[in-house]
């Protein structure tokens, strides 16, 4: 892994900064070797991943530190990208937008400062993972269920602050945050919420606090460096049911995102789900060759074939109903009804009761299993993510599917999709599965996201989340009145960190110190 | 075109079956520890027991690549040290490059042992 410089920066100056930064945190916890390097390059992504190299990583272990560096960084002017634990797969994983910027890894800081079972809450540190959190509540036998993606080696505050998704009524992860604390881009320490106000015993209970709320405004944002979120819990509920649903045809899509839509805009459904299709699981159980070796995306009769095998549907849902056993029961209903005249057969749910082992309930555990993925192609296999948000409307989501499934088709991959059904919106997280190594195919799924983009453009929808890769093209399909929101983002970052030293581009968010670096002209 | 293996048959059995893609590893999830130093086996299912258990993700690459007998890394004796060490850095086909922020060396050296001491009693969860 070559040598890689900051922008503006010389490698005297660059050797001066690190030196800065070894005399706060130790020399041993300033990463700066090649092989270090290459260890916060993105694993998966398209091509070699040096277009997003890191110049070195710096690991604090306490949040005076953290400031103690932040401060540095402006002094020096060197840019600085935070990350929990680095697990952001398929968007990047701990590498930088811009690069040469040096990594602040907030792994060591991993801490589970609180869990309130009374009130359901946690006041957790960047790098508690979603392992640590799930083990802790287990140990201590304490009655409240986290929500969990579908890869969970990452941090439970780095998935928040992505507007990661789980599939409990608290999936919403983002919506769950209440109450951070954060430095900022200058190294000054505050609290947001009611944490602002010193002594305050509702810092997790109430998520605004008094005048501008703070909390979303640094999510998929560079405006701060969080080093404590508090996130809320579920109470454990009385009993769970679960049903799993497959549909045959791919045009069931229709007919059911109408009625899934009612159910979750009711709240008959509480909770985000994966409406996916037979690739969804098929690609962790198997791989392409067992199945077919031609070129070109995998023909339907193949699909049809891997459905038949796997006793699967061409999509694939589960549905969960939490809560006491009145309301589940009485929800269980209301699903039967919407759903049995489709289907033409009684649903069969399983049934947990609180003090049952969890293997039946509607919990999650962490796992990693999801990430099989990438072995689809075999090789050095990579994915990414292209997830517009949409409408729950049946008729749109068919158009969309047909539409998406012919631009994958099109440029030869695999078409891998989920239409996850959210309160009021559908997130259409579609994975591009890819071998690295084949340079033929890393340019087809770089135009194929490109065209995209432009689609879901075309079509007034816009990603919730996106690969460095493409940060800078989705920030400007947000363009109404001429992308003013850039620009309101643009004056607020320059104001904040006048040196643009924190995440250089994240989410498009481009500081004026490195306006040159985004234009690929080097600042 | 070959046919499923037994692996992927227990693996369809685990993604497939009613429980849903994130219950069904058998894995017991890794422990991120803190306190006393631990010894090269605590620190291999503790840093690497997310993938590398039965069950795991790493487990699961392995077995379709070298055969069920070589899939647990923990049960592996021809893995040296150097090897494993090298691996864990920069990666291998689908597995990600590990930082020494999250395994740091002193860490990444008890565990190379572990993996390549040939008297370790196999760990599998």
């Amino acid at each position: 892994m070559p040598e890689v410089l900051p922008p503006n920066l010389a490698a005297p100056a660059f050797s001066r900064a690190l030196a800065a930064f070894a005399g706060v945190v130790g020399a041993k916890w300033v990463l700066a070797t090649d092989e270090d390097r290459a260890t916060y390059i993105d694993p998966y992504a398209l091509g070699d991943g040096s277009n997003h190299a890191a110049s070195a990583a710096v690991a604090p272990a306490t949040v005076e530190e953290v400031q103690a560096i932040v401060r540095l960084a402006n002094e020096h002017r060197v840019p600085l990208w935070p990350t929990a634990r680095g697990k952001n797969l398929g968007y990047g994983w701990a590498a930088p937008a811009m690069p040469g910027t040096v990594v602040l890894d907030l792994g060591r800081m991993n801490r589970i400062l609180d869990v309130d079972t009374k009130y359901g809450h946690c006041l957790l540190e960047p790098g508690v993972g979603f392992y640590d959190l799930y083990n802790y509540l287990q140990d201590n036998k304490i009655p409240l269920w986290m929500s969990i993606p579908g890869n969970a080696w990452g941090s439970v505050m780095g998935n928040a602050l992505e507007r990661g998704l789980g599939y409990t009524p608290y999936g919403d992860h983002a919506s769950k945050i209440c109450g951070m604390e954060v430095v900022s881009p200058t190294g000054e320490l505050f609290r947001t919420g009611m944490g602002a106000m010193s002594g305050n015993k509702a810092w997790q209970a109430y998520q605004h606090g008094f005048g501008p709320s703070w909390d979303q405004f640094l999510v998929q944002s560079n405006f701060g460096v969080v080093t404590k979120m508090g996130l809320w819990l579920m109470p454990e509920p009385e009993m769970t049911m679960q049903v799993k649903v497959e549909l045959p045809q791919a045009d069931d899509i229709a007919w059911a995102i109408d009625e899934l839509h009612r159910l979750r805009l009711h709240n008959v459904v509480d909770h985000n789900f994966v409406f996916g299709n037979f690739m969804h699981d098929a690609a962790v159980v198997s791989q392409r060759h067992e199945w077919y070796d031609g070129k070109g995306a995998l023909p339907d009769s193949v699909a049809q074939k891997m459905m038949d095998h796997f006793g699967i549907g061409w999509w694939r849902f589960t549905l969960s109903l939490f809560g006491h056993e009145g309301i589940v029961k009485a929800k269980e209903k209301l699903v039967r009804q919407a759903l049995e005249p489709h289907l033409g057969k009684p649903l069969e749910f399983v049934e947990w009761r609180r003090g049952e082992p969890l293997d039946t309930s509607a919990a999650r555990r962490p796992s990693a299993v999801a990430l099989q993925i990438v072995n689809w192609r075999g090789g050095r296999g990579g994915h990414m993510g292209f997830s517009p948000v949409m409408p729950p409307d049946g008729q749109l989501a068919h158009k969309q599917f047909r539409a998406m499934k012919a631009r994958f088709e099109e440029h030869g991959l695999d078409y891998y999709t989920s239409f996850t059904m959210g309160h009021r919106h559908i997130n259409n997280v579609n994975l591009l599965l890819y071998d690295r190594d084949d340079a033929d195919m890393v340019g087809r799924a770089r135009a194929l996201f490109s065209a995209l983009i432009a689609d879901a453009k075309a079509s007034g929808y816009g990603e919730y989340r996106t690969h460095l890769d493409f940060m800078d093209p989705v920030a400007a399909s947000f363009d109404f009145n001429g992308g003013v929101l850039a620009r309101l983002n643009e004056t607020v970052k320059n104001a904040l960190d006048p040196n643009g030293v924190i995440a250089p581009g994240k989410n498009g968010i481009w500081p004026r110190a490195y306006k040159a670096a985004a234009k690929g002209e080097g600042a | 075109m070959k046919s499923n293996g037994i692996g992927i048959a227990a693996g369809l059995a685990a993604v497939l079956g009613f429980v849903g893609l994130a219950t069904a590893q058998t894995a017991p999830p890794a422990r991120n520890a803190a306190g006393p130093a631990l010894d090269g086996e605590a620190l291999f299912k503790a840093r690497c027991g997310y993938c590398h258990l039965e069950g795991g993700t790493g487990t699961m690459m392995l077995e379709r690549r070298l055969g069920k007998d070589k899939a647990l890394l923990g049960q592996r004796t021809d893995l040296p040290a150097d090897y494993v060490k090298a691996v864990a850095r920069h990666g291998l086909n689908s597995m990600p490059t590990i930082t020494r922020v999250e395994v740091p060396d002193e860490e990444l050296e008890r565990i190379a042992a572990f993996i390549a001491s040939p008297r370790k009693k196999a760990v599998r969860k």
